[in-house]
């Protein structure tokens, strides 16, 4: 449904995305993740051909963004980040303006209209004045304005930005009932959102791809392996010293990072291990061999905001060494 | 053509549902009724020509002149440059419209409220006509003229609120580029020493065909002129919503 190839935008004396390269496919529900200015606006404007590419292709729904513009609009909805809106109308006037502007035949408006009131919860407000609804409601009717015309794209631009917590669920589970008959774009740098909804997520920095995949996968291949927290407390009453537990803690085989604090006389230690290592018996018997206490010994693996974080604040060369890296693991296997 | 009607339905409802709609006309139809009250006060002596009350009124005093600069920046400065500021543009421009027919509605919404304006004044010639025989047909050549002069006024409007995204830049701009369009030929003409240049700037003034017009003489060089620069500056409108696309 959408297919974008060596797609670039550049502002003057900046590049807001650089060569981007993805697709997605009918009824797939795609994340969109970066951190704030890595370039998800800028892709959605282009793809709603709210703005042209400098260079590149973009397709959606089989036309070209800039030489059928209107027809790839016929097939989006678009929700801009930050909701925009006619602050003035009414809302049931607002999506009535917006459904005959979409093409929606006047005969079929009404019916388009009340179907989205009610799929969307507008009910209780659907002859409010737009300007007077709450941040949450007028997300609603976002969504409820980029579903009017039923197109078969929907492009969601952080659908749950400024949302409480309990709206966010709501909005989530829409997304993933839309999904059922739409095929969904949607940007966030919230991950637990799209590690949830989405089949596959797309993860851009400063304008590039830095991976995409599914989560599991993501995860799976993303992680430098899982990590460890240790806590650690002497037998007797003097207070451990951090030092000494590092070093001890450094010093096992497949540790890759300590990280330790001082908590109460005790310490707590985050163990970077080395990929598919488990050393939790090592950990054990290094501290039974020191006499040490272990108060508490947990494995996990890296949670998506981990990889995130990860992914879009390595510098440039260790960016390339680990693409290098990733390649020659890819050839090993 | 559905969608130039969508959007100028919806830019018309704009004005009338917010108190600057109405503000806009309360104060222009005052300031109207004392420019009139004063011409026919001027007139209002034994023989004088009644007649040409309307004619001074439509277009040939200076306070009219004032008037229709002010009032008209505040009618367009917000078509566009609201819309940029508050990001409803990035809808308006995601439906599928083009940039045309966005233009094409909001013209003729802005202009349609401009004609809205001198509507209520048409009251004025009746109020006369009991008092004297009137012609209607200068008093209607001086609305043909108003309705000239409106055109490319409000597609002027329209261009500056195209380039900003501040409404007062707009104003500002709008004022100063109908200033100019009014003051340089009616000053230019009397201050030009070639033959030729004068003979063009007749072509261009804006201020002499409302005496032809109020006496009924329908210029169609001026028709001409308002026509040709109003589509001008719609082409600049437009073409202006088309580069912002690609910046």
């Amino acid at each position: 449904m959408i297919q974008v190839e060596t797609l670039t935008k550049s502002f003057p004396g900046a590049t807001a995305i650089e060569e981007l390269n993805f697709s997605i496919e009918r009824g797939e529900i795609v994340g969109f993740l970066g951190p704030n200015g890595a370039g998800k606006t800028t892709t959605m404007r282009i793809l709603t051909a709210f703005i042209r590419p400098t260079s590149g292709t973009a397709k959606v729904a089989g036309y070209d963004v800039e030489l059928h513009p209107l027809e790839v609009r016929r097939n989006v909805g678009y929700l801009p980040e930050n909701v925009p809106s006619y602050g003035e109308m009414r809302v049931e006037e607002f999506l009535h303006y917006r459904a005959r502007l979409k093409g929606v035949p006047r005969r079929q408006a009404r019916a388009r209209i009340e179907e989205v009131i009610g799929r969307c919860g507008l009910g209780d407000v659907q002859h409010r004045i737009v300007e007077q609804l709450s941040k949450g409601y007028r997300q609603r009717l976002g969504l409820a304005e980029a579903l009017v015309h039923d197109p078969p794209i929907l492009i969601l631009d952080e659908p749950t930005v400024g949302l409480d917590p309990n709206q966010i669920r709501q909005v989530r589970s829409q997304i993933t009932e839309l999904g059922r008959q739409h095929t969904i774009l949607l940007s966030s740098h919230v991950l637990p959102e799209v590690e949830q909804v989405c089949g596959r997520i797309i993860i851009i920095n400063k304008g590039r791809i830095v991976a995409q995949d599914r989560p599991e996968v993501l995860r799976q291949s993303l992680e430098g392996g899982a990590s460890l927290l240790v806590e650690l407390k002497s037998p007797d009453a003097a207070p451990l010293r951090q030092e000494e537990a590092r070093e001890a803690l450094a010093g096992l085989e497949g540790v890759t990072s300590v990280d330790a604090e001082a908590v109460d006389g005790h310490v707590r230690a985050q163990l970077g291990l080395e990929r598919g290592r488990d050393l939790r018996e090592e950990v054990f018997r290094l501290a039974v061999s020191r006499g040490w206490i272990l108060l508490e010994l947990s494995q996990r693996s890296m949670t998506l905001e981990e990889i995130f974080v990860n992914l879009t604040t390595r510098e440039p060369g260790e960016e390339e060494a680990a693409r290098a890296a990733e390649e020659a693991r890819e050839g090993v296997a | 053509m559905s969608n130039v009607w969508q959007i100028c339905r919806r830019e018309l409802k704009s004005y009338f549902v917010s108190p600057r709609g109405y503000l806009v006309l309360a104060a222009f139809l005052l300031l109207q009724g004392i420019v009139f009250y004063l011409i026919v006060q001027a007139f209002s002596r034994e023989g004088a020509p009644v007649g040409s009350i309307m004619q001074i009124f439509l277009g040939r005093n200076i306070f009219f002149w004032i008037f229709v600069l002010l009032i008209l920046p505040v009618i367009t400065m917000g078509l566009i440059a609201e819309e940029r500021r508050s990001g409803t543009v990035e809808l308006l421009l995601t439906a599928p419209v083009t940039e045309a027919q966005v233009i094409g509605g909001k013209y003729l919404a802005a202009y349609l409220y401009y004609v809205s304006l001198w509507v209520p004044t048409l009251l004025y010639p009746l109020l006369l006509s009991s008092y004297a025989k009137l012609d209607p047909w200068p008093i209607a050549a001086g609305y043909l003229y108003l309705l000239c002069i409106g055109a490319p006024f409000v597609a002027l409007g329209l261009w500056a609120s195209s380039l900003s995204r501040s409404q007062i830049v707009a104003a500002m701009l709008t004022f100063a580029l109908m200033f100019l369009f009014f003051i340089i030929p009616v000053f230019l003409e009397e201050q030009a020493r070639a033959e030729w240049l004068r003979n063009g700037l007749v072509y261009i003034n804006l201020w002499n065909p409302a005496g032809d017009f109020g006496k009924g003489i329908v210029d169609s060089r001026l028709i001409v002129y308002c026509l040709t620069s109003t589509l001008f500056l719609l082409f600049l409108s437009a073409r202006s919503l088309e580069i912002r696309k690609a910046a």
